[in-house]
């Protein structure tokens, strides 16, 4: 078979030949494309489309939106690039940046993961500053502004997502500015934003704070990491701050609050199937009277694992009664394991885990039941619907949709959501009982208060969660009545909540520039 | 008047002395033991009485496992390990490992002695001895002074780790020598059995000074009273030993001894508590918190033992203390970070005490404070206090933030306001030296001796100096990535720059002292050569006249702290690098951007990011290049700013500030606000003129009533009490309220010539007069979306509650939510959250009863009186009003209060009476507290005289 010669497409402003129609359409943008690609043994290239967060979120906005992808493919060999290139395209109407292994990954693990990641999430201890890394940040952010640049047309709307990709607006603008283009541009964060004194402790903050600045709108899932954001403009750029925005040279940037939310019906309809259900009756045949507390984390040290494991030993402590009732189910799915910090963090939990499976409990029974891998999606819900507590112990968390999953699962155990207060969602979900996952103490006593709870507080409780979870959804809210047991929900508005929502604000005309 | 110097270490302690020298018959030699205890001065005259030879012998093997001594020791008994230091001469450092060059032998070590040689200018050196260990403070271990003779602890719990460490790392109390690195010899400790010829009795100890606590804070206050015969201070402060050994008539002795001739009152402390007081909470716990640094997991032991319950007990005792001590009119003056409840304990014993607060480290942003699980204890703790200072506007801004963000208390521009409407001055003073002090230790002929060999041995050499504790807080770690950046990129510089970092020990982080150690000893080998060393690493503090003499001949200072409050080592190099000692001089500082002292230096030191290996580089590179006239400008700036902010200043700056504080509030305490007097109001209405009477609607004539009541009717008693009022045509009256121009003219219709300001201020229209007018220029079009985003969230949280947009602005009432509770948590919350979000735009959320204003904060209700008081006074052919009363209940109320005050003078100050209803603190000259139906009363009292009289 022919290989075509290698040849990296990188565009230049002499050929450009605008091969989309020049209708205003929507671009996304985001680190990774939401594809995965396989090589199969005959060497064909297999995409799959990836199941999660964006993706679905995006899902939403449906056909009608006319919307390409730009994100970075992983590793591909580059002389396989042109072919990857056409086959995303027209299957999946995604639009590949390639870039070079040591580039990609000083861009990811180096600067994004080891510098941004923690500063946005207060780990300042892990921040490795390293200037090579900063180099390739801003290489990767340079080559993605190149490629949409070159093929973006006038008035087109993108939308950039997350901390991956934070000086792209500012460079898209040069870019396009270049071409003659102008591009509406919209930015969303989808980690915590730090208090101005963390924040600037991050040598290149400047660097960082103006390129996103240049966009039309920056969205947060919660509205103190909008308040800080914004503070920290006012503070280290001297910057005019409004309620809506802030002044940056002369355009206004708005920014808000966009939290974002579940497909609730996707779930109920999931919680129907009879894989599902089967599940459900085979733990609770398992042991009738056992109370399960779920937890569901990536292996990351934002999530607080080793915190919850040993609020759960003094909890065992002080309330021995409660061996036997009750066991722990924590799904840790693996995250980043390339990162010596996230391995070590792993091995972390697993001793202490068993530490504490050795301390309690024998043959028959394990408080701690460790799933140290990703779960499917029956499993889970099957899980959830399980359990009468949900923990949630994140000692920084953008928003943790766990939350929200748990409480669609739970229209009828109506169980409790200890929700810590340092996650994004405790800012909006009401009905979760707040604890700081700091305060062991304080947290033992939260995690006996919910297993105590009568049906009554349950009741009132899950009420109020419920309904923010059901209208606070990615697509719109439902029709929902409370109490009955098994809705027929029906959408009033398909068009995707939460991305509508930000695409809308950010086309209004006051803030076009 | 004293003033109560309240911290966790007394500058005083004891030491008490060897009975190695007794007779069998165990009588101790009488002789000495007297002459000291008779001496006053016995801690300035200890030279040569105390240093016997034997007692020197006793301080080489104290029991005390510092890690130092333990090397020492342990080198008698087992080979030496990689880890163990060279064996010891007694005064010459350990090396460090792997260290070719000769200069370690060079530096001694830091002691007590050889700072005490300095006899001749004693009282004055005591004191800025002290400031070398101004560092050490939050460090140091409690109770292991080697060179004192002093009590072990009895702790029960062995303190746990920190939270950062593994037990392994967990400070020994017991004795026991650390087990890391020896092996068990089976041989008895020779430390222990010699402690037990130690007595404690009355007559077998001296007193000393104290090498822990606070050392810039003994300078300052010893500077001042130099400075001020009359100032009368008293220390309050634990001995900083374990006092648990001690008979209770030695520690009764001891009392009233320190109390008798040190001007201290020494607290003691249950060893157990204090141990974990200090070892666990403040050092492993609030102290790396309030420099920012987030644990990375909490290892458990941090938390197991009740560390905080003994925190509360500490603080108990010393408040307990202080409030048996006190007198009416003295001073309270609590210290730091270990103290922080003693304000609220000492303020429930004693309301009227003038107690202040310093907190001399750092402060988080809110985000980071609000991880300690006693977080509102914590600022509880602190708002007893009627003035609270920092060292940075950073720190007051970050406490400010907390207190509202954590506490939904207001924050304003000054301080605090509290729920019953109590204030707290916060305000920003940063600490400073003693400059006469150090001047008179500089002058010693050691200095001056240590000055000529320093200047010789790094003859050609370019100096950088750096002291630190071994803490991760103080940057160590990242100055030598930047350090090792810099010997790569500046080939020319490396081969004269020599680093001397000083890392006074600490116990604390193993794990961290072996990584700097590692680092330290590759840096040396990759880029040092036979005869060039770039880095003299000494893990132990030097000699003071020998740190005088470095920072003297340095070609740079380097502090690359991660946080800190103030670092005063700054000051001191500013301060030794005037030329007076050495042709060298005017040097660069370069300056971690997060300490303190970057605010007081700014621009003028050389600021960095402590983060960034490459910024340090050049930063150091900048330093060591910079041209003499640059070099000459920068310094002289910072040594401006050292006088300026020197300890005398930063002492008179806080003593002024709480006495203003205090009084302020003093005034304005509800308790001391008199009763308004009915009899005298009707003397003083009856006897004049031409009277001014300004009158408050909601919550003053009428209750607070729900927003939603489709009309809002006044009841007819008032109408007709306005309409007496207004028909006498002596009285003039205004009525002031938050509604809207349309609905006061509806309410008040049927008293057509009533003075009414509508919006809280926004508008006026003048009595007798038809038309409104608009007092100032505001606009809402900036801010009111933004707003009305936030309140949709919050009418959805707070079920019930609702909005009305006024001209002016937005009012946001839940007067009829269900949980009214919640809804003030909830409210409280979005008043600080605008407050914050509008600062620069000076729109304000003003608290009302059940609910908010949101306005443009130039509209007040003090504008519409100004407008009319020229009307009002000194019009050609119109009597002057004779009489003006102000009534009204709330905050915005306030300043209507201060404008009548402020016509005293152009009227009869008699005959202005301000009154405010309900208890609260006010600037009001008087008080109603039986709510609307009293003003009523009052004011019908008054339509009656007049009417009687007229009749």
């Amino acid at each position: 078979m022919f290989t075509p010669p290698p040849s990296p497409r990188t565009p230049s402003v002499e050929d450009d030949p605008r091969p989309y129609p020049s209708t205003k359409r929507l671009t996304l943008v985001s680190n990774r494309l939401p594809v995965t690609i396989n090589r199969s043994k005959n060497g064909q290239f297999q995409y799959h489309k990836s199941s999660g967060g964006l993706v679905t979120c995006m899902s939403g906005l449906g056909p009608d939106q006319s919307s390409n992808w730009y994100g970075w493919p992983g590793s591909v060999e580059s002389h396989h690039n042109c072919k990857v290139r056409a086959e995303l395209m027209q299957d999946h109407g995604a639009v590949p940046v390639f870039l070079e292994q040591e580039l990609a990954s000083r861009h990811y693990n180096g600067f994004s993961n080891s510098v941004l990641w923690p500063l946005l999430h207060y780990q300042d201890s892990l921040i490795a500053f390293k200037d090579c890394d900063w180099q390739a940040y801003q290489k990767v952010n340079r080559q993605f502004a190149v490629e949409i640049a070159f093929n973006a047309a006038d008035g087109d709307t993108v939308w950039i997502h997350d901390y991956h990709l934070m000086l792209l607006p500012q460079m898209l603008r040069e870019e396009t500015e270049k071409r003659g283009k102008r591009l509406v541009i919209g930015f969303f964060l989808h980690t915590p934003f730090p208090s101005g004194d963390m924040f600037r402790i991050l040598p290149v903050w400047r660097e960082i704070l103006e390129g996103v600045l240049h966009s039309d709108l920056i969205g947060f899932h919660a509205p103190s990491y909008d308040t800080n954001f914004k503070r920290t403009c006012s503070d280290l750029l001297k910057l005019v701050e409004l309620p809506t925005g802030v002044q940056f040279q002369d355009r206004f940037v708005r920014t808000s609050d966009f939290p974002v939310g579940l497909d609730p019906e996707k779930i109920l309809d999931c919680l129907q199937k009879d894989e599902v259900k089967r599940r459900i009756s085979a733990l609770k045949e398992q042991n009738p009277n056992m109370k399960y507390i779920i937890g569901v984390d990536r292996v990351d040290y934002v999530k607080g694992i080793p915190q919850k494991v040993d609020a759960l030993d003094l909890f065992f402590e002080e309330h021995p009664e409660m061996l036997r009732k009750v066991t722990i189910i924590q799904v840790a799915v693996p995250s980043r394991e390339d990162n010596p910090e996230y391995r070590d963090l792993a091995t972390r939990i697993h001793q202490r885990v068993d530490e504490i499976n050795t301390k309690y409990g024998d043959q028959s029974y394990q408080p701690i039941n460790l799933i140290h891998q990703s779960v499917p999606i029956e499993d889970l819900l099957a899980l959830y619907a399980s359990s009468d507590v949900c923990l949630i112990t994140s000692i920084r968390d953008g928003m943790n949709l766990v939350s929200f999953e748990y409480v669609a699962c739970q229209s009828e155990r109506r169980g409790v959501l200890l929700l810590s207060e340092f996650a994004g969602a405790s800012e909006r979900l009401a009905g979760s009982l707040l604890f700081n996952p700091w305060d062991k103490e304080g947290t033992a006593a939260a995690l006996h208060r919910a297993l105590t709870m009568d049906m009554d507080e349950r009741t009132v409780n899950h009420r109020k969660a419920e309904e923010f979870v059901m209208k606070n959804t990615r697509y719109g809210a439902y029709d929902f009545k409370y109490p009955s047991r098994l809705r027929k929900l029906t959408c009033k508005n398909r068009s995707a909540h939460w991305a509508g929502t930000f695409l809308a604000e950010l086309n209004k005309p006051s803030i076009k520039c | 008047m004293v003033t109560f110097v309240v911290t966790l270490f007394s500058p005083n302690t004891v030491t008490f002395h060897s009975r190695s020298d007794r007779s069998p018959n165990g009588h101790a030699r009488p002789v000495q033991e007297k002459d000291v205890l008779n001496d006053g001065l016995a801690s300035c005259n200890r030279e040569g009485q105390q240093f016997q030879p034997q007692d020197y012998c006793n301080h080489k093997v104290v029991p005390e496992p510092q890690s130092q001594n333990h090397h020492r020791s342990q080198s008698l008994t087992s080979p030496p390990t990689f880890t163990q230091f060279a064996v010891q001469t007694p005064g010459v450092f350990p090396t460090t490992p792997g260290a070719t060059a000769m200069h370690e032998h060079y530096f001694r070590p830091y002691s007590r002695s050889s700072g005490d040689k300095k006899g001749m200018v004693r009282n004055q050196s005591t004191s800025s001895l002290q400031t070398l260990t101004a560092l050490d403070a939050q460090n140091t271990s409690w109770g292991k002074n080697p060179e004192l003779n002093q009590p072990k602890s009895h702790a029960q719990t062995p303190p746990s780790s920190s939270i950062f460490n593994d037990a392994a790392a967990a400070p020994k109390v017991s004795g026991e020598p650390e087990t890391k690195f020896a092996k068990p010899s089976g041989r008895s400790k020779p430390s222990k059995q010699k402690m037990k010829e130690v007595d404690y009795t009355t007559d077998n100890y001296t007193v000393e000074t104290s090498t822990l606590g606070n050392a810039g804070l003994v300078a300052a206050v010893n500077a001042a009273s130099n400075e001020d015969e009359m100032l009368e201070t008293i220390w309050v402060g634990t001995l900083g030993m374990p006092t648990d050994a001690l008979p209770e008539d030695v520690k009764h002795h001891i009392a009233v001894k320190l109390e008798n001739e040190h001007d201290s009152l020494a607290v003691f402390i249950d060893d157990t508590d204090m141990n974990s007081h200090y070892e666990n909470y403040c050092k492993n716990i609030l102290w790396p918190m309030l420099h920012s640094q987030v644990p990375d997991v909490p290892s458990s032991k941090a938390y197991q033992d009740n560390s905080w319950s003994h925190f509360v007990k500490v603080n108990e005792a010393f408040a307990d203390q202080v409030t048996k001590n006190y007198k009416k009119g003295d001073v309270v003056w609590v210290h730091d970070y270990h103290l922080l409840l003693v304000p609220q304990i000492v303020r429930k014993h004693r309301p009227e005490a003038q107690i202040g607060l310093y907190i001399h480290s750092a402060f988080p942003p809110s985000e980071i404070f609000r991880i300690l699980p006693s977080r509102c204890d914590l600022i509880l703790g602190m708002l007893g206090a009627d003035m609270i200072a920092f060292q940075t506007e950073d720190f007051r801004y970050n406490f400010l933030q907390t207190c509202s963000r954590l506490l939904n208390i207001e924050a304003t521009e000054h301080g605090l306001v509290l729920e019953d409407g109590r204030f707290i001055d916060v305000f920003t003073v940063p600490m400073g030296i003693d400059i006469g002090a150090i001047n008179i230790c500089r002058q010693l002929p050691e200095v001056k001796n240590q000055l000529k060999e320093l200047t010789e041995r790094f003859q050609g050499k370019r100096l950088i100096v750096s002291r630190d504790k071994l803490n991760g807080v103080y940057g160590i770690k990242h100055k030598l990535k930047g350090y090792e950046y810099f010997l790569d990129k500046y080939p020319d510089l490396a081969d004269q720059a020599v680093l001397v970092q000083i890392a006074t020990s600490s116990t604390q982080d193993r794990d961290l002292r072996d990584e700097i150690h590692n680092m330290i000893t590759r840096i040396n080998g990759e880029w040092g050569s036979l005869n060039h060393q770039p880095i003299v690493y000494l893990n132990q503090d030097i000699d003071y006249s020998q740190y005088l003499a470095l920072l003297s001949v340095a070609d740079c200072l380097w502090v690359n702290s991660l946080s800190e409050g103030m670092n005063l080592t700054c000051h001191e190099f500013v301060l030794c690098q005037d030329q007076q000692l050495s042709l060298k001089g005017h040097a660069p500082l370069v300056l971690s951007e997060f300490v303190g002292a970057a605010r007081v230096f700014g621009k003028n030191a050389i600021l960095s990011n402590p983060w960034h290996p490459k910024g340090l580089a050049e930063a150091l590179a900048k330093a060591l290049t910079m041209d003499v006239s640059e070099r000459d400008e920068r310094w002289n700036k910072m040594y401006s700013a050292t006088k300026k902010h020197c300890a005398q200043t930063w002492y008179a700056a806080n003593m002024d500030g709480l006495a203003h504080a205090h009084q302020e509030h003093a005034t304005r305490d509800p308790e001391n606000v008199p009763r308004l007097q009915i009899r005298r109001l009707r003397q003083n209405y009856d006897s004049s003129k031409k009277r001014l009477l300004v009158i408050d609607f909601e919550g003053t004539l009428t209750t607070w009533d729900s927003p939603n009541e489709s009309v809002v009717t006044v009841p007819l008693r008032v109408t007709e009490l306005l309409s007496n009022l207004v028909n006498d045509p002596q009285n003039i009256v205004y009525v002031m309220s938050q509604h809207t121009m349309d609905s006061l003219e509806h309410m008040f219709r049927m008293v057509p010539s009533l003075g009414l300001i509508a919006e809280n201020g926004a508008f006026l229209r003048k009595a007798g007069q038809r038309e409104w007018k608009q007092m100032v220029d505001f606009e809402t079009s900036t801010w009111h979306e933004g707003i009305m985003n936030i309140l949709k969230h919050y009418q959805t949280a707070i079920p019930r509650s609702t909005v009305r947009v006024l001209k002016s602005g937005i009012m946001f009432h839940y007067y009829d939510a269900e949980d009214q509770k919640d809804a003030m948590n909830k409210a409280g919350e979005l008043s600080n959250q605008i407050n914050e979000m509008c600062e620069n735009l000076k729109v304000n959320a003003t608290p009302f009863e059940k609910g908010l204003y949101i306005h443009p904060s130039i509209i007040n209700k003090r504008r519409p009186l100004e407008a009319i008081e020229g009307d009002l006074f000194k019009k050609s052919g119109a009597k002057d009003p004779d009489f003006v009363f102000a009534v009204g209940d709330s905050w915005e109320d306030e300043c209507v209060f201060k404008w009548a005050h402020k016509l005293r003078g152009r009227v009869d100050d008699k005959k202005v009476l301000t009154c405010v209803v309900g208890k609260r603190s006010t600037v009001a000259s008087t008080a109603l507290t039986q709510g609307t139906e009293a003003v009523v009363q009052a004011l019908e009292k008054l339509v009656f005289s007049s009417v009687t009289k007229g009749a």
